[in-house]
């Protein structure tokens, strides 16, 4: 055998061996995070019963179910989203349609502001300034800033995506600019901007360290009366139950954890599936 | 007539979109900056230069160059662990991965970013932290739980950035590359990274900036201890951790409410020139 091809044999070998390599890398971090989502989801299956859903926490959270965070979180997700989803969407519009550097730069910045500081924010300008103390609005309010540049700039991508001869066709039939925008481009990408919304419920059913400083308590003995009232959430129910209690209540931060993710993919499913109608 | 209406409420609301957009970042800004004056003011250059972070304490110490010190150790160490990792999985995905094989891990791993951080940190905190002291490690929770934690959070996205960058690189570079003679992990590492070195770049800076404001994972697995650890096992926190913690018992006003504003002036200053740069290098991959 030549030199030359020894060393390209053993070139090709070594080629195989990489391939090896990283396909066990990939193989094993795959396999952790999904066992770091079961270690999260299956324990807390046992709790779930119809007192579990359906009662308040007990004996110091040694007891009882998780019906008010429950409440919470979907009363959060949903005020905030009627906030944010309108809003989000006209954003991404402008970006798209309208070449406006300072807006783009705007929403750039604001999409890496970290949720801490939302937080922050919230707390100094909705329960303080404007008095609505801890509370869903408040709270809502702040995650609504939170997410609005995660919807605007997904519905940037998905206004971009729609090909430029659909906007000529409709200017060429006299359309003026913003009837083209509403009446012919939002509505044929319909399906994808739902698709966006569940996907940006996902993210603030989740969030945890903005409700922390603007609208969760770490118990109420009532449910929430109005829109100005304080709440507990699923996710801050697990903070503070694997911050400050011990392993008594532990049975109860594996339930919530578990009805939490729960709804992360139901949300996530549903998000997924508008996508998939309009293939 | 109608369709002048019509067209002037639309114009509105994309006016009031847009103005709620300039006026939300000018308003975080002006807050962060307002609240914390009075810390500026009555603490001083002492907040950049001082370890001694005992906010509730007679008299109180409002040092936080331990909190900011922390959250650059953590946002580099994390970005170091996780990027390396997270560049070999998108190469492995991009290059050698059968195409169901790539679908499948894709899917799996988006959908598993959605997993909210504090359920990852339940997770590390429940399985992993009781595990330290039988090591005969003093502190359960540890800058290198921590660390974890924050892998577990941010390989996915990381991976999806970094396979993103690679996709988008021309076929026929890479045709070009083995038509040389190259073979496949040379062509990958070599010339596909680079065509997309941009795009790599800018799923790393993502990453430092995720990392840098995430708060639960590292609250609840840190340890919570206000100092610069020497070593990996040591509790430590961070600056989102002590706002997290510590705002709901600060007294409305106080000097203590008011510093940990200050700790969110500087987060934000760290997230905004992250997002700078990341906008800098997109707009050179796109040239």
């Amino acid at each position: 055998m030549s030199p030359d091809k020894k060393k390209l044999r053993s070139k090709v070998s070594e080629n195989k061996k990489a391939r090896i390599v990283l396909r066990t890398l990939t193989y094993v971090i795959s396999v952790l995070i999904v066992l770091v989502f079961l270690l999260a989801f299956v324990p807390g299956f046992k709790y779930w019963s119809w007192e579990f859903f359906s009662q308040f926490p007990k004996n110091q959270m040694t007891d009882g179910g998780i019906f008010p965070a429950i409440l919470g979180s979907v009363l959060l997700t949903a005020v905030s989203l009627v906030v944010a989803v309108p809003l989000g969407v006209l954003l991404g519009i402008v970006l798209s349609e309208y070449n406006l550097t300072y807006i783009k730069f705007a929403v750039t910045v604001l999409s890496g502001v970290p949720s801490i500081v939302y937080g922050l924010f919230g707390l100094g300008l909705f329960c303080i300034t404007m008095n609505m103390r801890t509370s869903i609005l408040a709270g809502a309010l702040t995650l609504s800033l939170m997410v609005l540049p995660v919807i605007s700039s997904s519905v940037y991508e998905v206004m971009q995506s729609i090909p430029r001869e659909l906007r000529e066709a409709a200017y060429a039939l006299g359309a003026r600019k913003s009837e083209v925008i509403f009446d012919m481009l939002v509505p044929s990408v319909r399906n994808s901007i739902l698709t966006v919304s569940f996907v940006s419920a996902g993210r603030v059913i989740g969030e945890t360290a903005p409700l922390i400083l603007t609208a969760a308590v770490f118990y109420s003995p009532q449910l929430p009366r109005n829109l100005l009232s304080p709440v507990m959430t699923l996710p801050t129910h697990v903070y503070y139950l694997a911050a400050a209690y011990g392993s008594k209540a532990r049975w109860m931060a594996e339930g919530t954890s578990s009805v939490l993710i729960l709804f992360v993919i139901l949300v996530y499913t549903i998000a997924f599936m508008f996508r998939r109608e309009k293939k | 007539m109608h369709r002048e209406i019509k067209d002037k409420t639309r114009k509105a609301l994309m006016g009031i979109s847009s103005i709620t957009a300039i006026a939300a970042l000018f308003g975080i800004y002006y807050y962060l900056v307002k609240e914390s004056l009075p810390a500026i003011r009555s603490v001083g250059a002492e907040l950049f230069l001082s370890d001694q972070w005992y906010p509730v304490w007679e008299p109180a110490e409002f040092g936080m160059r331990a909190l900011i010190i922390n959250s650059i150790i953590v946002t580099a160490l994390g970005t170091l662990i996780v990027v390396p990792i997270a560049y070999f999985m998108a190469i492995y995905l991009h290059g050698f991965a059968s195409k169901k094989e790539k679908s499948v891990i894709r899917r799996l791993i988006e959908y598993l970013s959605g997993i909210p951080s504090v359920i990852i940190a339940f997770v590390f905190l429940t399985y992993l932290s009781p595990v330290f002291p039988k090591l005969g490690i003093y502190s359960p929770q540890n800058l290198l739980l921590a660390l974890i934690g924050l892998f577990f959070l941010t390989i996915p996205i990381s991976t999806v950035l970094i396979l993103e960058s690679l996709d988008n690189v021309p076929r026929e570079l890479e045709e070009a590359s083995a038509a040389l003679g190259a073979l496949p992990l040379k062509t990958y590492t070599r010339i596909t990274t680079k065509a997309a070195l941009p795009g790599v770049l800018n799923a790393i800076v993502l990453t430092a900036n995720r990392i840098v404001g995430e708060t639960i994972v590292v609250l609840l697995l840190g340890g919570g201890a206000a100092m610069v650890p020497r070593k990996l096992t040591d509790p430590m926190k961070t600056l989102t951790a002590a706002i997290a913690s510590e705002m709901p018992e600060a007294a409305r006003f106080s000097l203590h409410y008011s510093a940990l504003f200050f700790a969110g002036l500087v987060l934000i200053i760290f997230s905004t020139i992250f997002e700078l740069t990341s906008v800098a290098l997109l707009r050179r991959s796109r040239k």
